[in-house]
């Protein structure tokens, strides 16, 4: 099922289908790994969801939900 | 002389090594976006043969380039505008591009980019790319292996694995960077000595980053990340998140005013020792009385109380707040705050340059560069000077603890923590006038939505106590306390000469602060205050000595171990709680100094920016001032 990055929970591992950011996030989400295919996983999430950290090429990356809710994933079975 | 440019992401260690090879003091910590511009030095490599003693004719002199992390070399930031343009237009013959042993990927991303920029340069202007692999000794801790030999006959460039901070590696670096630099003086590939096994090339071929990462790293401990992702549960955990943020400022703040109490006593005795001396000195060589009292009483003395209660305690917090950045806190504590500073419309790195604001406000304004969106940014600027720096922190804790001393309710045994308290209470009420600013300024002239960034954690690391020690107490204490002095010795010798000069019978002192007097009591203070305040703009750390210099003008300190002599001397010129609470809100907020306002004029490149910069603090201090003195008024 593809879903929102910004609704998976921390421990979640999944991969990525496609990215719908805009502008100059797009490219920089782009430089940070975040491209379809890649595997990340949430590590860190605020209770208010507001924001939350994903660990993509081995370094973690906190993003807010108006952006992270852009990238569509797909949930990997470990 | 062969010139060489650090490039990679950012918090890979690219200015360790850079300090480390050319043995500068660039700041380095443990976050993403330190180094904002570029930083030229100069190191020299001699060959292994001449091990001992090198003459100048041996050795090979290199100049080098440290400039700004970046993740890539499209242009999205004022950092790769700067590192691209660099690589695209400078000469230089090496290219050391450093990535982080623990997340290699990312590098490899960077060379492969790195690579398709100067393979476009004029065939004799191509560098020799040298790939450093940094951090080697945290991705050994972690279990992580990396396959170098492998790396290297991949991409048929140099790969040096090293470890910046214990200086493991640099010598392999430097003998590479000779070797290579002695066959570039013909620029020819043939030249190579006999025997070089290596066959090297200026770039490497096309390769897939994520393909060459997965066949030459390999991880041994499956839970490597384990302990980190705890630590990270814990100190950005909705409530215990929050929880650590204020024991650990407290505990800073604790242990800055504790730990300065000896010290500051120790430095006093020894200062009144050295007076002892002064003045039977003066004495014998028959000075003037009054220029005995002006110079040894008046100027010796103060000198001597800020160096002793203004060092200790800018000793001390300084390098303890360093270390919290070389840990790595810091982007926690932003992880944390953003939900905050999203509710104000501003950017979540904001609380970066914030918490760098507490160290000095001209180095966090200078920060606010990793905030991408300009509106953003100049929301960070503006709003910077509301968290006290390093130099308002030893007024600011001399206020609540002579106010603790003079109302007494306090037990002694526990003054130290509860002064702590009330300092951690008065920065969360800055923080908190930090975000009312921001809120205010993102709905009326700043208007907007926040934009899109994102904030990289870097893995904590182990900080290096003795060189934060070594780095703040030379690098930043002493500077500052030095600016200190020299703005207080004129400021002395101003004031000496204004309460000297009488026009119509009454000094110019008492005219000045005559001037100011009703605007300083509408805001709970008095003329002389508002007036050392003024004349502390070049250096916030003089506002106090100013005060007393300005009071003790019909008189002298007589014993400054005492604190209850300071509370004495300023409870007679008409301090009363109401004082101490106004002097210490008022240091809070007001304008920032000089050269604060200067780095800001240099990064918004506006005069008017610059302007609001220094009204909106001063705005919102008196606002509390006069609110402070109409409520002592009511009660």
């Amino acid at each position: 099922m593809v879903l929102p990055l910004s609704n998976i929970k921390p421990g979640d591992t999944v991969r990525i289908v496609c990215l719908a950011n805009e502008g100059l996030m797009a490219g920089r989400l782009h430089d940070l790994g975040f491209e379809p295919g890649a595997v990340i996983s949430c590590v860190l999430q605020k209770r208010r969801k507001n924001i939350a950290a994903y660990l993509v090429r081995n370094a973690v990356i906190a993003l807010r939900e108006e952006d992270s809710r852009y990238i569509m994933v797909k949930e990997v079975r470990a | 002389m062969r010139r060489a440019a650090l490039v990679g992401n950012p918090n890979v260690g690219k200015s360790t090594i850079f300090n480390a090879l050319t043995g500068m003091r660039q700041h380095t910590g443990n976050w993403p976006g330190v180094t904002v511009s570029c930083t030229y030095g100069y190191f020299y490599v001699c060959p292994e043969s001449s091990v001992s003693g090198c003459r100048e004719s041996d050795r090979q002199d290199f100049m080098i380039v440290d400039l700004p992390g970046i993740y890539s070399f499209d242009i999205r930031s004022e950092e790769e505008a700067v590192t691209r343009n660099y690589i695209l237009k400078k000469e230089y013959e090496f290219l050391l591009l450093v990535c982080d042993a623990t997340c290699l990927e990312r590098g490899l991303h960077l060379l492969r980019q790195a690579t398709a920029l100067i393979e476009d340069r004029p065939d004799d202007t191509i560098p020799q790319i040298i790939l450093c692999v940094n951090l080697c000794d945290e991705a050994e801790k972690k279990g992580i292996r990396i396959d170098f030999e492998g790396l290297e006959k991949a991409l048929s460039i140099p790969v040096i694995p090293c470890c910046a901070r214990e200086r493991r590696g640099l010598s392999a670096l430097k003998e590479t960077l000779l070797r290579l630099s002695g066959a570039c003086s013909s620029c020819a590939l043939e030249d190579r000595p006999e025997g070089d096994s290596h066959e090297y090339q200026k770039y490497p071929p096309d390769f897939s980053p994520a393909g060459l990462a997965a066949g030459s790293v390999s991880y041994t401990r499956a839970d490597y990340r384990r302990r980190e992702e705890a630590l990270d549960r814990l100190l950005t955990g909705s409530f215990t998140g929050t929880f650590f943020m204020l024991l650990l400022l407290t505990g800073v703040f604790w242990l800055t005013i504790t730990g300065a109490n000896y010290p500051s006593s120790m430095l006093w005795e020894l200062f009144f020792r050295l007076e002892t001396v002064l003045a039977a000195a003066a004495q014998s060589l028959s000075f003037p009385s009054w220029l005995t009292e002006a110079s040894i009483f008046g100027v010796y003395r103060v000198v001597a109380w800020i160096v002793s209660v203004m060092l200790p305690p800018m000793a001390i917090f300084f390098p303890l707040f360093t270390l919290l950045e070389d840990l790595g806190y810091l982007p926690r504590a932003a992880f944390n705050m953003d939900g905050a500073f999203h509710r104000c419309h501003a950017c979540g790195k904001q609380c970066l340059t914030m918490a760098m604001g507490l160290g000095c406000n001209a180095a966090g304004v200078t920060g606010c560069r990793i905030i991408d969106s300009p509106r953003e940014r100049l929301i960070a600027i503006l709003t910077n000077s509301l968290v006290p720096c390093n130099g308002r922190f030893p007024l600011i804790i001399t206020m609540i603890s002579l106010c603790a001393l003079g109302t007494s309710v306090i037990p002694s045994a526990v003054s130290g923590v509860v002064t702590a308290l009330i300092l951690t209470g008065m920065i969360s009420f800055s923080v908190l006038m930090t975000l009312a600013a921001s809120w205010f300024l993102s709905r009326t002239v700043l208007k907007g939505v926040p934009s899109s960034f994102t904030l990289e954690l870097p893995p904590y690391r182990k900080p290096q106590i003795g060189k934060v020690l070594v780095r703040s107490v030379f690098d930043r204490t002493l500077f500052v306390l030095g600016r200190a002095i020299a703005v207080a010795a004129p400021a002395g010798l101003l004031i000496w000469i204004l309460a000297n000069i009488s026009i119509d019978g009454q000094s110019l002192l008492l005219w000045i602060s005559g001037a100011l007097d009703p605007l300083g009591k509408l805001m709970g203070l008095d003329g002389i205050i508002l007036m050392a305040f003024l004349l502390g703009f070049p250096a916030n750390e003089i506002v106090l000595p100013v005060i007393l210099m300005a009071y003790l003008e019909t008189g002298y300190l007589v014993d400054m171990e005492d604190k209850m002599a300071l509370f004495t001397l300023l409870s007679a010129h008409g301090w009363t709680v109401k004082t101490f609470i106004c002097t210490a809100v008022f240091s809070l907020f007001h304008w920032p100094c000089s050269t604060t306002c200067l780095t800001i004029k240099k990064e918004s490149g506006s005069l008017r920016w610059t302007a609001a910069a220094m009204l909106l603090p001063t705005v919102i201090g008196m606002f509390f001032c006069i609110l402070i003195e109409q409520i002592f008024r009511i009660i």
